[in-house]
């Protein structure tokens, strides 16, 4: 072999190597990922979050997904010192895609919410574009007005909606 | 059929009350779905529609659905009405108009069912409320945000309902969000003028099916177009209340419900 | 003496680097790879389904990509402790060898992310790509930074550089910095990783910020300085045979530039038609107070031109450069290998020898090959050099065809020196000579750490 095929084949190995490394890590990754939770009759979060009972059910085969929440009406805020903290939600397969978001809190106020995969072009620049900004409104407006629910909005993501929800039951708000 | 349904309980002493309450609901839904989604064609309304079959051959359900749907068809001077879309294709009734806010208040129904009196279901938009927001005090107000029709993330404004034994439906219908959904059956095109319609009824022995009342008349509302406003004084003599929300944002409220709180988001 | 496109010789024949200082350094960039591969991993992301998966994988190109061109730059960027550490020949050389890799996981990067994006979307390929083009933001500019990085590619390819002037594709591969510029702004408002998560922007944006600083200062900032500091300006240049030209630069406060015997500067004329390249030519004659001098054989274009150039104009130069010095022999006992054009650091190692050594100690043999006796450059120098001290100076003149054998194989040298073991070897020519000469020295048993070659590209 000469010199030049030497160093040639060396290249196409290097490079061979870094496309199976790429290729090996995504699927490790894809590996240990939580699979996501079909959106279409799971039982959702069924089990109690937090102490006082916050108990959740997944999506009904509406089309759409359920949840519920419940509030200890009346106990002290224990948490009440302002942390900022993000909570992530379960990802959730709502027959044409996954969806799974991500909420900042500060304490118990939800101060962003942020579609980390949205089904058929939710994407970061896509979402900056329509999606995110209004269900993050949404979610930011109920809780700013002290409302206790919104009606004329339309959901129009299922899977959104219940993983925003199991964002929130894991942050206990 | 794409509806995302919501049920926020409050207080429960008793979390594992939750869990089967939910999944009573969850059932209670999916079987909605499966019988009267439009989406589905081997739904018992999807076959309705296409005239497959008649209204007596359906199950109970789907029979006092139609009945009611008829009803509120001549409540709502036709405005609302399950022949909608009539054309040669589709003949057969379609109550899809009011299945949102009837399926919320069934779901509603579950939960009562399950010893959870104080809870809101929220069927994209069409809601039920039952109780007190906050059972340690009984002279906290259940607030509703309507959804501004005219700027997205923004809400129009606030109706309070007072807490108690008896339940409250909500339910807007907007051309905005709802889209080419509303058609005004008499043109069979779209109204304009009303972007967004509200209605707010109670549930209770004088109109039980509270749920399903709202949300047609929310849809006739809408559809109506410039009928709407009368539409609406009409609807208010029969001890429901109503507020429309025009294209240019103002607001036509005869029964004072709708509290001013526009909030930058 | 002049520098032309030498192939590199293959690494087990590189002159050793006791130091190790290369490999830290090689381990410091893997681990800032493996730094951006962690904050890939952390991204919450689930993955499930082929086109997550595709999508994810391009994401992952895109960031190693990235991060590989910033590398490339660092390299190439004068670094002073990298040139310590590393080398500048090596560093050359990491730099060849990674281009093209680089490159081509950028294009994976842009085919996976469009493969992703149109399984999702359940959209063909085309369409979805230039939906992407057409829709995202700052795609166009990344489009355009991708199309000059392929140009870049293309160009330093083997087959086109020997088409291409080094000027022309000098231009070219400047426009790199542009297609990175340009590329910069995709990352920071498309990319999955960095939308919302300010602490990854901060990195990003660091990163990128260092690297802009560094190759800011140590091209342009500090060689500047450096011109106001020693004001080097061509004193004179002078024919010493056909074909071969000495330029004689003078300037200020040379001992600051730590120049030694066997080094090469870049060297940058400030006159029409040098202005827009830097070459580097080592050094011919032993830095002297107030002089520099190089020799360069016309062997292009640019090297031709030298002959052209007027007393006076100013000269920026980047360095020194090279390991090829006296600084690092291990034993007192000297042999230099030229080759044609090696025959300038050669000779100048070979002065600088005589010049701080005690004479009646040095001991060295020069080996000087060249084809003809006219290639013989600076030969009036070296038989001075030879006369005032026990500087041996032999000329191995005349092809191997006409000698019937090779005048620098293993059994020629070793007749010639016999005790070559005991000396430290420097070698200096074309890359097949050198080559040659290191294996036979290999053949010879001289241990490795007294065997000295320098190799320089233009780059």
């Amino acid at each position: 072999m000469t010199r030049l095929s030497r160093s040639r084949t060396r290249r196409a190995v290097a490079l061979a190597g870094m496309l199976a490394a790429v290729g090996g890590l995504v699927g490790v990754r894809a590996a240990l990922s939580p699979q996501p939770v079909q959106a279409l009759g799971s039982p959702g979060l069924a089990s109690p979050v937090h102490g006082g009972g916050s108990g959740n059910s997944g999506s009904g085969k509406a089309g759409g997904s359920q949840h519920s929440r419940s509030r200890k009406a009346g106990s002290p805020n224990t948490r009440a010192a302002a942390r900022h903290r993000t909570v992530d939600g379960n990802p959730y397969d709502v027959g044409y895609g996954t969806v799974q978001v991500r909420v900042t809190l500060d304490g118990r106020r939800i101060t962003g919410v942020t579609a980390l995969q949205l089904p058929s072009g939710g994407r970061s620049s896509d979402i900056s574009g329509y999606a995110a900004p209004r269900l993050q409104q949404e979610a930011l407006a109920a809780q700013s007005a002290h409302i206790d629910a919104v009606s004329g909005a339309s959901y129009t993501s299922a899977g959104y909606a219940s993983s925003l929800q199991s964002a929130l039951d894991r942050a206990g708000v | 059929m794409g509806t995302v349904v919501s049920l926020d309980v409050r207080a429960t002493e008793r979390p594992e009350a939750l869990t089967t309450a939910a999944a009573a609901v969850t059932e209670r839904l999916v079987h909605i779905d499966e019988v009267f989604s439009p989406w589905r064609a081997e739904s018992w309304v999807s076959r309705l529609i296409a005239g497959r079959v008649a209204v007596d051959d359906c199950p109970s359900e789907v029979r006092e659905v139609i009945e009611l749907a008829v009803a509120l068809a001549d409540l709502t001077d036709g405005y609302f009405s399950p022949f909608w879309r009539r054309t040669a294709a589709a003949p057969g009734p379609d109550p899809t108009g009011l299945v949102k806010g009837w399926a919320a208040q069934q779901a509603s129904d579950v939960l009562l069912a399950h010893g959870l009196p104080d809870h809101v279901v929220n069927a994209a938009g069409d809601l039920v409320v039952s109780g007190w927001p906050d059972p340690q005090d009984a002279l906290t107000l259940w607030r509703v945000g309507i959804s501004d029709p005219t700027t997205s993330g923004r809400l129009a404004g606030v109706v309070e309902l007072a807490g108690g034994p008896r339940r409250w439906a909500v339910a807007t219908s907007g051309v905005a969000e709802l889209g080419l959904h509303v058609v005004d059956p008499h043109t069979r095109s779209l109204p304009s003028g009303t972007a967004s319609a509200t209605v707010v009824t109670a549930v209770d022995g004088s109109r039980p099916q509270g749920g399903a009342f709202a949300d047609a008349c929310a849809t006739a509302l809408v559809a109506a177009g410039d009928a709407a406003g009368s539409l609406m004084r009409g609807l208010s003599s029969r001890a429901a209340d109503a507020f429309l929300i025009a294209s240019d944002g103002s607001v036509d409220d005869p029964g004072r419900v709708l509290h001013g709180v526009p909030r930058e988001l | 003496m002049s520098a032309t496109m030498i192939d590199r010789p293959a690494a087990g024949l590189r002159s050793p680097d006791p130091t190790g200082g290369h490999l830290a350094v090689r381990a410091a960039l893997m681990a800032g790879a493996g730094a951006i591969v962690l904050m890939w991993w952390l991204d919450p992301t689930s993955l499930s389904g082929t086109a997550a998966k595709v999508t994810e994988a391009g994401r992952l190109a895109g960031l190693l990509g990235a991060y590989l061109v910033l590398v490339q730059l660092l390299l190439m960027s004068r670094l002073g402790w990298f040139e310590q550490a590393v080398g500048f020949d090596r560093l050359t050389a990491w730099h060849r060898g990674l281009g093209t890799n680089t490159v081509l996981l950028l294009a994976a990067h842009v085919l996976l992310i469009v493969e992703g994006y149109a399984l999702s979307d359940q959209r063909g390929t085309v369409p979805t790509g230039w939906h992407i083009l057409s829709t995202y933001p700052e795609m166009l500019k990344a489009t355009a930074g991708m199309a000059l990085f392929a140009l870049v590619a293309v160009t330093s390819a083997r087959a086109a550089r020997r088409r291409l002037s080094y000027e022309a594709w000098y231009a070219v591969h400047l426009s790199a910095y542009a297609a990175v510029a340009l590329a910069f702004g995709h990352q920071l408002a498309a990319g999955q990783d960095f939308v919302g998560h300010p602490f990854n922007r901060l990195l990003w944006w660091a990163m990128y910020l260092f690297v802009a600083g560094v190759v800011v200062v140590e091209r342009v900032v500090l060689p500047v300085r450096a011109w106001f500091r020693h004001k080097l300006l061509v004193d004179r240049v002078v024919q010493e045979s056909p074909g071969v030209v000495s330029v004689w630069v003078r300037g200020r406060h040379l001992n600051e530039l730590g120049a030694r015997a066997g080094q090469f500067l870049l060297w940058r004329f400030l006159a029409p038609g040098h202005l827009w390249s830097a070459h580097p030519y080592s050094l011919s004659a032993a830095p002297d107070h107030g002089t520099l001098r190089i020799t360069v054989k016309d062997a292009g274009d640019h090297s031709a031109a030298l002959a052209h150039l007027r007393p006076g104009t100013p000269v920026l130069a980047e360095g020194p450069f090279g390991h090829f010095t006296l600084e690092k022999r291990t034993r007192s006992r000297m042999l230099f290998i030229a080759g044609g054009s090696g025959i300038g650091p050669i000779r100048a190692l070979a002065e600088e020898l005589v010049m701080r050594g005690p004479r009646r100690r040095v001991d060295a043999v020069l080996l000087y090959r060249a084809g003809r006796a006219s290639d013989l450059a600076l030969r009036k120098e070296l038989d001075k050099l030879a006369a005032r001290t026990h500087l041996r100076v032999v000329y191995l003149v005349g092809h191997r065809s006409e000698l019937g054998r090779d005048p620098l194989s293993a059994v020629a040298i070793g007749s010639l020196v016999p005790d070559v073991r005991s000396r430290d070897v420097y070698v200096c020519g074309p890359s097949g000579m050198t080559h040659n000469v290191l294996r036979a020295m290999r053949e010879l048993r001289v241990p490795v750490r007294q065997l000295h070659s320098e190799e320089f590209e233009l780059v």
